[in-house]
C-alpha cells in the first residue's frame, strides 16, 4: 500500500506483480504493474505526467471499476510474452478461466 | 472501457501505420531499381556473358550471383547496423550514416578511383564475389541501412516495442534485403533483356547516361575522370574482346567511338546529377527521420503506444529486464505473500478484487478483443 500512495515510480519495485491463474490451480508469474495515485503524482511532480524509462503511464480517471481515485499505470509483461505490445494493457494469450476468487 | 468509436480509430492508425511501412518498402525496392539500373551494378555483365554464349539463358543465369552478391552486401551493411543496434541505440546511428553517407557522395566528387581487375569470363561464384564487391563499394548496403532503421522504428507502435530484439531485427533486415534485392533484381532482369534481346550495347551510346557513383567523377573537366563511364568502357572492350576472340559479331563495332561519345553526352548531366546523388544518400539518410515524424503526427497525444524511438526501445528492453530482476522472485507465490508486496495485492483486496486474479480482472486479460492502444489515449479504460 505504501507503494502505491506514495507518490513515487521506482522501475525496482513496482506495486503489483501480475499473475495468471492456470488450469491446474497454480499461478504463473506474468509480469508487473506500476500504479501511481494521480493526486500524490501531481503533488510530487506538479504538470507531468509520469513516465517509466521512456514508458508514458496510463491514466485512469475516476469514477472507475476498481473504485480508486485517479491514477496512472503501466502494465510490463516481462514473463509472458504479449504480441499487441509489452506495454500494453491487456493481453490475449492469458485467461482468466481458471481464476478462482476464493483462494 | 473502450468506447465503441474508439475501434474505428484504431483501425485507421493502423492502416496509416501499414502504409508508412509500405513506404519503406517501395522505398527499398526503389533503391533497388536505382541499383539495377546502373550498368556497373551487373545488368551489363550479365549482358556481356550472354553475348559471349549467344544465349539467353546465360544472361539469367548470371542473375543469380549478381542478386546473390548484391543482397549480401547489403545484407552485411544491415547486419554491421544490427550488431551496432544491440550495443548501443541504432538511433545513434543515423547522424554518423548520414555523414558518412554524405562524405562518401563528396569524397567521390573530388577523387574517384575504381578498381580494374578481373575479365569478363568468370565463374558464377566470381561474378557474385564481383557483385558483392561492386555493391559495396558503391555504398549500396549504406544506403538500405537508413531506411531499414525506418522500418524498424516506424513499425506497428506497440508491436515493436523490442525492435532489436532478435526476433523483430532479424526479421526486418530479411524484409529489408529481401526487397532491396527484389527490386535490384527486377530491374537488372529486364534490362539486361532488354539491351541482350532488343537494343544492343549501342544503347549506351544514344541514351544512357549513369545513374551511379560516377556522377561524382570529375568529367566536367576531364571525361576520363568520368569513373564509371571508364567503367563501362572497360566491360564494354571486354565485350568486344570475348567476342572477336569467339568470334562473334560486333554490333558495336568502334568501342572506343561509343565510350567517347558515352562520356561526352554524360559530361552534361554530371554536374547536376551529381546534386541529386549526394541528394538521394541525404534523403536516404533522413528517412527514419521522415518516418518518426509521420508517426508522430498519426499518434498525437503523447501515450504509451506512440511510436517509439530506438532509444525508447532499447529503454524498454532495459525496463523489460529491470522488471524481471525486480520480480524474478516472485515467481513462487509464496514469496510475493511474505513480501512488502502483499501490503498492495491486500490494498485491491479491499476494494473488491481477487488477490492473485486481481490484475487479471482489473484488465480484462483473456479478452484478446479488447487489446488496444486507444485505452490509454482516451484515457478511458
Amino acid at each position: 500500500m505504501g507503494l502505491v500512495m506514495d507518490g513515487e515510480l521506482d522501475p525496482t519495485r513496482p506495486e503489483i506483480i501480475l499473475y495468471e491463474a492456470l488450469p491446474n490451480g497454480r499461478l504463473k508469474l506474468t509480469g508487473a504493474d506500476y500504479l501511481v495515485l494521480a493526486d500524490g503524482w501531481e503533488a510530487k511532480h506538479p504538470g507531468t505526467t509520469p513516465e517509466l524509462m521512456g514508458q508514458l503511464l496510463h491514466y485512469f480517471e475516476s469514477p472507475n471499476r476498481f473504485g480508486l481515485p485517479p491514477f496512472y499505470t503501466l502494465h510490463v509483461w516481462a514473463w509472458k510474452d504479449n504480441p499487441s505490445g509489452t506495454f500494453v494493457n491487456w493481453h490475449p494469450k492469458v485467461s482468466c478461466d481458471g481464476f478462482n476468487p476464493q483462494n | 472501457m473502450r468506447r465503441p468509436a474508439d475501434a474505428g480509430r484504431v483501425d485507421f492508425k493502423r492502416c496509416v501505420m501499414t502504409s508508412e511501412m509500405t513506404m519503406s518498402w517501395l522505398m527499398l525496392m526503389a533503391l533497388g531499381a536505382f541499383h539495377g539500373i546502373n550498368p556497373g551494378m551487373g545488368w551489363l555483365f550479365a549482358v556481356a556473358l550472354g553475348m559471349q554464349e549467344r544465349r539467353r539463358d546465360a544472361v539469367l543465369r548470371a542473375l543469380v550471383p549478381l542478386g546473390a552478391g548484391h543482397a549480401l552486401a547489403v545484407a552485411g551493411a544491415v547486419a554491421v547496423a544490427l550488431a551496432i543496434g544491440f550495443v548501443i541505440p541504432i538511433g545513434w546511428l543515423r547522424w554518423p550514416i548520414a555523414g558518412l553517407l554524405v562524405s562518401l557522395g563528396v569524397l567521390r566528387l573530388f577523387r574517384h578511383r575504381h578498381p580494374r581487375w578481373g575479365g569478363m569470363r568468370v565463374s558464377m561464384g566470381g561474378l557474385a564475389v564481383w557483385s558483392f564487391l561492386m555493391a559495396t563499394a558503391h555504398g549500396a548496403g549504406l544506403m538500405v541501412v537508413p531506411v531499414f532503421m525506418g522500418m524498424s522504428m516506424a513499425g506497428p507502435g506497440e508491436h515493436a516495442h523490442h525492435m532489436h530484439a532478435a526476433g523483430t531485427g532479424a526479421g526486418a533486415a530479411f524484409l529489408a534485403t529481401g526487397l532491396h534485392a527484389l527490386g535490384y533484381l527486377a530491374v537488372t532482369a529486364f534490362v539486361a533483356v532488354l539491351v541482350f534481346e532488343k537494343l544492343g550495347v549501342g544503347i549506351l551510346r544514344r541514351a544512357w547516361f549513369n545513374l551511379g557513383s560516377d556522377l561524382v567523377g570529375r568529367a566536367g573537366r576531364d571525361w576520363r575522370a568520368h569513373a564509371d563511364a571508364v567503367e563501362t568502357r572497360e566491360l564494354l572492350k571486354a565485350v568486344v574482346r570475348a567476342r572477336k576472340k569467339r568470334n562473334v559479331p560486333s554490333r558495336c563495332s568502334d568501342v572506343a567511338h561509343v565510350c567517347r561519345e558515352v562520356c561526352m553526352k554524360t559530361r552534361r548531366f554530371v554536374r547536376p546529377l551529381e546534386y541529386s546523388r549526394i541528394g538521394l544518400l541525404a534523403l536516404s539518410s533522413f528517412w527514419p527521420s521522415v518516418a518518426l515524424a509521420q508517426s508522430d503526427h498519426v499518434h498525437g497525444v503523447p501515450s504509451q503506444n506512440q511510436e517509439q524511438t530506438m532509444d525508447r526501445s532499447s529503454q524498454a528492453n532495459a525496463l523489460v529486464q529491470i522488471v524481471r530482476q525486480a520480480t524474478e522472485r516472485f515467481r513462487d507465490v509464496g514469496v510475493a505473500d511474505a513480501e512488502e508486496l502483499q501490503a498492495s495485492l491486500r490494498l485491491r483486496q479491499r476494494i473488491g478484487l481477487g488477490r492473485h486474479g486481481s490484475a487479471l480482472r482489473e484488465h480484462g486479460v483473456g479478452d484478446g478483443r479488447r487489446v488496444g492502444p486507444d485505452a490509454s489515449r482516451n484515457h478511458s479504460l
